[in-house]
């Protein structure tokens, strides 16, 4: 029960009290009309204090904000809807707790209690790392206010944060933006300085083979040389692949039958180890604005490493839906978000953001360059990826692909 | 030699010069080759003699090979050009055609491709 409804409950009692007191007052007739009077005074001052309360409640409840108090020794004393459903727990369950509960890293929350509590101090803007019921780690910031009531027993800190995921997703898409860009640059730098020697190892080989007859095995080494430059020259292609993807030809694409076709290309390889594919395509699915050619490389290449990722007996689902983001310049952009979800091994946290960086593999084959390539692809055809991962339960990458 | 052919390769790589030059002249005794390690190296030599071709590297240190094509286009029409180059990206040959270049030829390439393409610009 609430110590809202106790004290109602409580008022109703000391009412009852006061009928009882009157039967036993002598002269309560002449006392009944003042009693009535202060009654109704009472009962309208309740009533304006359990509408100033739904109103003080209703804010605090539907505000986006999470907003959680503390006593002074870290103890949870109250956190609205937003900040339970962010945690994924019920009210009973943390008020009476301690805050540090709530925190992904236990050191960070020791030095955050210790400078709330013991120094007092106050944080205007702080980030931190919640850990909810489910074990999934959130991104917050937060500021804290001292709530500074008459009742001792109300008293303590305010603790207001929002939610950081998308911003930290946003963040996370333009580091990377940068860094593959920067690497981009180091990469085509360093292709071209190894392509001009190749070029004149290659040729001067190639002068050679001919002074030799076919049968010589000094022509046989020789052709060995072009053959293992050839091969050397292929990964530097790759190189450039990914610093300078080519610009792409965008036109409308109905992105659901591209999706159709790459299945079908791969069906025999999913089929060998027992992979399900799922599709769930939303009826009427707008056409992207892409180059089909790009985005079909990109869609082959990540559907590859979600078969690769699933050792055997696994389950692919492909989910395509719309998705509405209001951006600050463009105003409201809508996107087709086409989902890849594995139930593969799954990403450690601390790879997530390296999986984008060329040459990072944990494949025994193939050079890392797959998924650094397609991430190149759909930015420059004006979309973005996302990531989500857990380690042995399965990796979701969301791709955004713009209408227009 | 009414036949004879002069073809200049311009490169800062030595190697490929000097391969390349050991190849046009076993090709064909007709053909003049001669090397030329810059742009600027490139554009006095033009000066001097006729070239009916010059293959050119692009990324060089001073004058670059689009320069060199340019200056090529302007004060010797009837020189055909060769456009070589060690990067991979489209916008590269876009800007070499932009500049009038008809071949264009990616490094390292195969032997027998420049071989065949210099027989069709010159015969």
């Amino acid at each position: 029960m609430s110590k809202h409804f106790q004290a109602k409950k409580e008022s109703i009692s000391y009412i009852n009290k006061i009928y009882e007191a009157k039967s036993n007052y002598p002269d309560w007739e002449a006392k009944y009309s003042e009693l009535e009077a202060k009654f109704k005074i009472l009962s309208e001052r309740t009533k304006t204090l359990e509408k100033v309360y739904q109103f003080h409640k209703g804010i605090i409840q539907n505000i986006s904000s999470g907003i959680l108090t503390v006593d002074f020794d870290g103890i949870i004393t109250f956190m609205n809807s937003a900040a339970l459903r962010l945690v994924e727990y019920n009210y009973n369950e943390l008020v009476g707790s301690s805050m540090r509960n709530l925190f992904a890293d236990p050191t960070e929350a020791e030095t955050i209690i210790r400078d709330l509590v013991k120094n007092r101090k106050m944080y205007e803007s702080r980030e931190v790392a919640l850990l909810t019921r489910t074990q999934k780690v959130i991104p917050i910031g937060f500021t804290t206010t001292v709530l500074d009531v008459k009742d001792p027993q109300f008293s303590g800190i305010i603790i207001s944060f929002r939610d950081l995921t998308n911003l930290q997703n946003l963040r996370n898409q333009i580091e990377r933006m940068d860094r593959l860009a920067t690497l981009g640059e180091v990469s085509a730098g360093i292709a071209h300085e190894i392509r001009n020697p190749l070029a004149g190892i290659k040729t001067s080989a190639q002068v050679l083979e001919e002074s030799f007859s076919p049968n010589d095995f000094r022509s046989q080494l020789v052709s060995r040389i072009v053959k293992e430059i050839d091969r050397s020259n292929e990964l530097l292609k790759k190189f450039f692949k990914f610093a300078k993807p080519g610009k792409p030809k965008q036109e409308f694409v109905n992105i659901e039958s591209l999706i159709k076709g790459i299945n079908l290309l791969l069906e025999s390889k999913m089929n060998k180890k027992n992979i399900v594919l799922k599709t769930n395509f939303i009826e009427d699915i707008p056409y992207v604005y892409v180059d089909e050619n790009q985005i079909e490389q990109v869609l082959i290449n990540m559907l590859l490493n979600a078969i690769d990722a699933i050792e055997s007996d696994g389950i692919i689902t492909i989910t395509t839906k719309t998705v509405a983001e209001e951006d600050v310049k463009k105003g409201n952009i809508m996107w087709v978000v086409v989902d890849l979800e594995d139930s593969g091994a799954g990403i450690a946290q601390e790879n997530i953001e390296k999986i984008f960086n060329p040459f990072f593999t944990t494949k025994n084959e193939g050079v890392g360059l797959g998924l650094s390539i397609s991430s190149r692809l759909i930015e420059e055809n004006g979309g973005r990826i996302e990531v989500n991962s857990e380690l042995r339960k399965g990796t979701k990458f969301s791709i955004y692909l713009p209408m227009r | 030699m009414a036949d004879s052919k002069r073809l200049m390769i311009v490169d800062d790589e030595e190697t490929l010069t000097f391969s390349l030059y050991q190849t046009f002249k076993i090709v064909s005794p007709d053909y003049e080759v001669d090397t030329a390690a810059s742009g600027e190296e490139a554009a006095e030599k033009l000066r001097k003699v006729n070239y009916d071709l010059v293959i050119t590297d692009i990324s060089m240190p001073g004058m670059s090979g689009i320069e060199l094509l340019d200056y090529i286009k302007a004060n010797f029409p009837g020189t055909e050009v060769i456009v070589m180059t060690a990067y991979g990206s489209e916008e590269k040959k876009e800007e070499a055609m932009q500049s009038g270049a008809q071949y264009y030829i990616e490094k390292p390439f195969e032997i027998k491709e420049l071989k065949d393409l210099v027989f069709k610009i010159l015969h």
